[in-house]
């Protein structure tokens, strides 16, 4: 808003509120680290240190990564959310240079239905598809976790006006010099689009890692689980308050997404910004 | 080398609103192989509809193509043999040089399979066509100084350095026809002088055939062999420069082609040899009725300041005198023309004039040019002795 | 003239065969997995339809007036208002206030904006279980905290008078970052010139300035935040189905969940399409008012 630095004063107040809100917003992902290194019994202790008496930290995350399928469920994220993201990417791309650059019958009415699937929010969805994948046995498995998400109107949208942007010289440069149509999509647009396929393909693996509506619904065996649905599975059989192993289990799942968070924060924050602006 | 010819070439495009727009009019139009042909109009005339129509970029509505003797309509434009220079280069921004070059030898000399990510470099035959594309790559970067850039990527090059670029590009697999599509218009004025001498001695070596798209009459006058001037979808002229310059079939022409542009006034027939204009009695003759309205067309350099008054000497009053070093422009007024007119000369000559100076004009009468009230060329025949000539 | 015909559908087929090939698996999967199912469900939703069943009737209207007959999905949707009503001025406002702060000098920005942003894309199950034991009622640190500090305690999630709110709370403080981001968006949209003019014509403080020019300038931005928050609100799910599955007593229910238990729990496909039909329906104005939105903010730019 201003080039000119505060006056100290304000600048003081400004910090004072910010660290106190900051402190508040990581109070859940301290608590969260803080119980998982606590053994069972000072969890019960009144007051409220944030480092344990006694470091429990390796008998928690032992127990996290061996009572419970814990690097199973990473394993499963690591695969559905690639798979996803790869698919979605290998659909979306050719459709949307399609879309961005061919002239063809009916490329109207398909955009038409693109952005009719980006209104639709994929929970309506659940139940057909649920349906389907019953009808198909494709439920409790890998497809079953994966097919639903294999068609991306966002995806398709965000490249098409990537794509848009794209000049047709190139188009017809790359025609001149004997590229095929799909040669085009893959070896020319897609790496001009490099910076919205990233932002997309992070939208796409943040969102399926997350997500934890269609895994319940989906899957039942614990094999299969990817993160979310497994730490909820995972609370779920260690009734009780021993919450050091998982908090740990915690830890572990929300992890890989917070450091890369860390170490690429633009390229994340425009990513999802841009997929709330869907 | 191939030759090209468009029979009745015809392109309607829909605007939004959903009326038909007639770009292309049943143009016909042969090139012969190996012939420098430039398409010359202002924008809008269809000059890049029809090179794209050739490169088979877009479809034509009606008419075919056809090159080295063969249809091509349908074609894909891989399958046409064709290369083209674009206007934005269209460098592929993410290649270095060397990639963006040899991209049009690796999509026709490797297998689909050869192409294939990481696996291709491991089918059989790899190897042995990498190195001919490599060879041919860097020969072609050597003939047009390209070979230290060869690692760069096209955001890191000059304009002139990508326009040689695309140049490479459009050379490098050795295509039977060229096109260019306003190759040098990004460039400033001294590089594209440079370029223009480039693409000449280029087309010397390589023998091809050159269909080159400009509107800038300079570019065409210089390097073409021959120039098919277009106005509003159709061919109005197309003959070699000098023809067109000395000898436009029309006004529109006329009008096009020549700095500072031809002075156009209108004239009435006196006789069957004089034409009266701006208050002089020409010693022309025509065809045409007594009585009948002419279009002039006298040339700046025709024109020429004299001392004394003739029979072929305008009476002019000096606007405005722009000095261009060994030449003037010399804009003046003349009786009866709300316009002023232009003259060129040399600076000698124009050292005497002042601004609102009256002067003596004369023209060479074998220069001058008329046009009817269609603005089509009429004949004139001139009296050999009324000859200016030896005022020069 | 036939000629011209012939070359304009020649031109269509290659380019049209083009277009689809490249487009049509997409298509496909656009047709199947998307539009289809989404309009399957309007047809289901006349039905009596249970999963599994092999026969089911067509019962017109039946399943609607069902619902809006039944205390307990008025009680769904009630809540579902009620959270969002809370969650929308919430996650705006305070989102607002921290953008400005963050924005108003370059001191610790970075780090300021990744630490507000962090729960918006932290997996929302995991931290549903770390909320789980910050709000526990007996070693839970809010409690903890409060009866420290002599202050009443609650057991948040069992009580039904607070668990909506609590509810609210971890969602605000999900989605503030994501406001937050929105709106230093706008607020770096927002032409220098006009602190400028401002400051000529009087506006000498900073409240002044925010008065005469920031808040006015976010005004599309303020909309466009407002309905991606309440679109975000409605879909709430993870939470209410780790915390409180709907309780205490349907206190949390929220419509999202209840369309998941009747669907899936009880497997009503015909009752459960019906609630989808009134969850899409509210998305989809949603949206749309959104949609419109964009286009404006498209203009003024």
């Amino acid at each position: 808003m201003s080039v000119r630095s505060l006056p100290w004063p304000a600048a003081v107040a400004r910090h004072s509120v910010l660290i106190v809100t900051a402190a508040l917003m990581l109070l859940p992902f301290v608590w969260m680290l803080s119980l998982s290194v606590k053994g069972p019994g000072e969890m019960f202790r009144s007051g409220f240190a944030l480092l344990p008496a006694h470091f429990h930290g390796l008998d928690n995350y032992r127990a996290a990564l061996t009572a419970a399928p814990l690097p199973r469920f990473l394993l499963n994220g690591v695969l559905v959310c690639g798979s996803i993201a790869i698919l979605q990417l290998l659909l979306c791309a050719p459709c949307a240079y399609a879309l961005a650059k061919l002239q063809f019958k009916g490329r109207g009415a398909l955009f038409a239905l693109v952005l009719l699937g980006l209104i639709i929010p994929q929970q309506v969805l659940a139940l057909p598809l649920f349906f389907i994948g019953y009808r198909l046995g494709l439920l409790d498995s890998y497809v079953g976790l994966i097919f639903p998400f294999v068609i991306s109107p966002f995806g398709i949208f965000l490249l098409r006006q990537f794509f848009r942007g794209i000049p047709d010289d190139i188009v017809h440069a790359a025609r001149l010099d004997g590229v095929s149509e799909l040669g085009i999509v893959w070896r020319i647009m897609a790496p001009m689009a490099q910076p919205a396929i990233i932002a997309f393909l992070i939208f796409s693996v943040v969102s399926h890692w997350n997500d934890l509506f269609w895994p319940l619904i989906a899957v039942r065996s614990e094999s299969l689980m990817p993160p979310a649905l497994g730490i909820v599975t995972f609370r779920d059989a260690e009734a009780g308050t021993d919450y050091g192993p998982l908090m740990a289990g915690a830890v572990l799942v929300v992890a890989p997404l917070v450091l890369a968070f860390l170490l690429a924060q633009r390229r994340f924050i425009e990513s999802l910004t841009l997929g709330g602006v869907k | 080398m191939a030759s090209i010819a468009l029979d009745r070439i015809a392109k309607v495009f829909t605007r939004p609103d959903g009326s038909p727009t007639r770009v292309l009019d049943e143009l016909t139009l042969q090139v012969a192989a190996g012939e420098f042909l430039t398409l010359l109009g202002p924008s809008g005339c269809g000059k890049s509809t029809l090179i794209r129509i050739i490169a088979g970029l877009e479809p034509q509505s009606a008419g075919s193509v056809s090159i080295g003797g063969q249809c091509v309509d349908g074609r894909h434009p891989r399958q046409r043999d064709v290369a083209m220079v674009f206007q934005s280069y269209a460098l592929y921004p993410h290649m270095t040089v060397e990639a963006n070059l040899a991209l049009p030898l690796v999509m026709r000399r490797l297998t689909a399979l050869q192409r294939a990510p990481w696996i291709g470099r491991w089918m059989p035959g790899y190897r042995r066509v990498r190195e001919t594309i490599d060879r041919d790559v860097r020969e072609v970067a050597g003939a047009l100084e390209l070979t230290h850039l060869l690692e760069r990527k096209p955001g890191q090059l000059s304009g002139g350095q990508r326009q040689r670029v695309a140049l490479a590009r459009a050379m490098v697999r050795q295509p039977s026809v060229f096109l260019m599509d306003e190759p040098l218009s990004n460039l400033d004025a001294k590089l594209r002088t440079q370029m223009r001498a480039e693409i000449t001695a280029l087309h010397r070596r390589l023998r091809t055939t050159f269909v080159y798209v400009t509107h800038d009459q300079t570019e065409a006058m210089t390097m073409s062999d021959r120039v098919a001037v277009m106005f509003d979808g159709r061919i109005e002229q197309i003959g070699p420069p000098t023809e067109l310059y000395a000898r436009p079939a029309t006004r529109r022409v006329a009008e096009f082609i020549g700095t500072p542009q031809i002075n156009s006034i209108d004239g009435i027939v006196r006789s069957a040899s004089t034409i009266e204009v701006a208050g002089a009695v020409l010693p022309i003759g025509t065809c045409l009725p007594t009585g009948s309205v002419v279009t002039v067309g006298l040339r700046p350099e025709s024109l020429t300041p004299v001392e004394r008054a003739g029979a072929t000497v305008l009476l002019g009053r000096v606007q405005r005198i722009e000095h261009m070093g060994a030449d003037s422009y010399v804009y003046f007024h003349v009786l009866g023309q709300a316009r002023a007119l232009v003259l060129r000369t040399s600076a000698a000559r124009a050292a005497g004039l002042q601004p609102e100076m009256v002067f003596h004009v004369a023209t060479s009468l074998d220069q001058v040019l008329l046009f009817d009230s269609q603005g089509r060329a009429i004949d004139s025949v001139v009296p050999q002795i009324a000859s200016v000539r030896s005022f020069r | 003239m036939t000629t011209d015909a012939q070359a304009t559908s020649m031109e269509h087929a290659s380019q049209s065969s083009h277009g689809w090939l490249l487009a049509g698996p997409a298509a496909f999967a656009l047709l199947a997995l998307i539009i289809l199912p989404a309009l399957s469900v309007f047809f289901v939703a006349l039905t009596d339809w249970q999963f599994g069943a092999r026969t089911f009737s067509y019962v017109g209207l039946e399943n609607y007036h069902e619902l809006f007959a039944d205390p307990d999905f008025y009680k769904s949707l009630r809540n579902t208002f009620v959270y969002v009503l809370i969650v929308v001025p919430g996650t705006v406002l305070t989102g607002l206030a921290i953008a400005l702060l963050v924005e108003s000098d370059r001191t610790l920005r970075t780090f300021y904006r990744a630490a507000h942003f962090l729960p918006f894309m932290a997996t929302l199950a995991a931290m549903a279980v770390a909320w789980e034991a910050l709000l526990h009622p007996t070693i839970g640190l809010l409690n903890q905290a409060l009866s420290d500090l002599g202050l009443p305690t609650a057991n948040w999630l069992r009580d039904p008078s607070t668990v909506l709110v609590t509810l609210a709370v971890i969602a605000i403080w999900k989605n503030l970052g994501f406001a937050m981001v929105l709106f230093m968006a706008g607020l770096k949209a927002i032409p220098r010139d006009l602190y400028d003019a401002a400051d000529v014509d009087g506006a000498v403080g900073a409240t002044d300035r925010l008065r005469t020019v920031t808040l006015p300038m976010l005004g599309p931005t303020m909309l466009f935040v407002v309905i991606v928050t309440a679109l975000r609100a409605l879909e709430t799910f993870d939470t209410v189905n780790i915390l409180t599955q709907g309780g205490p007593a349907r206190a949390s229910e929220m419509l999202l969940y209840t369309l998941y238990v009747e669907s899936f729990g009880y497997l009503q496909a015909g009752r459960g399409a019906a609630i989808t039909v009134v969850f899409l329906i509210i998305v989809v104005l949603l949206t749309l008012l959104q949609m419109r939105v964009m286009d404006r903010r498209v203009h003024y730019s």
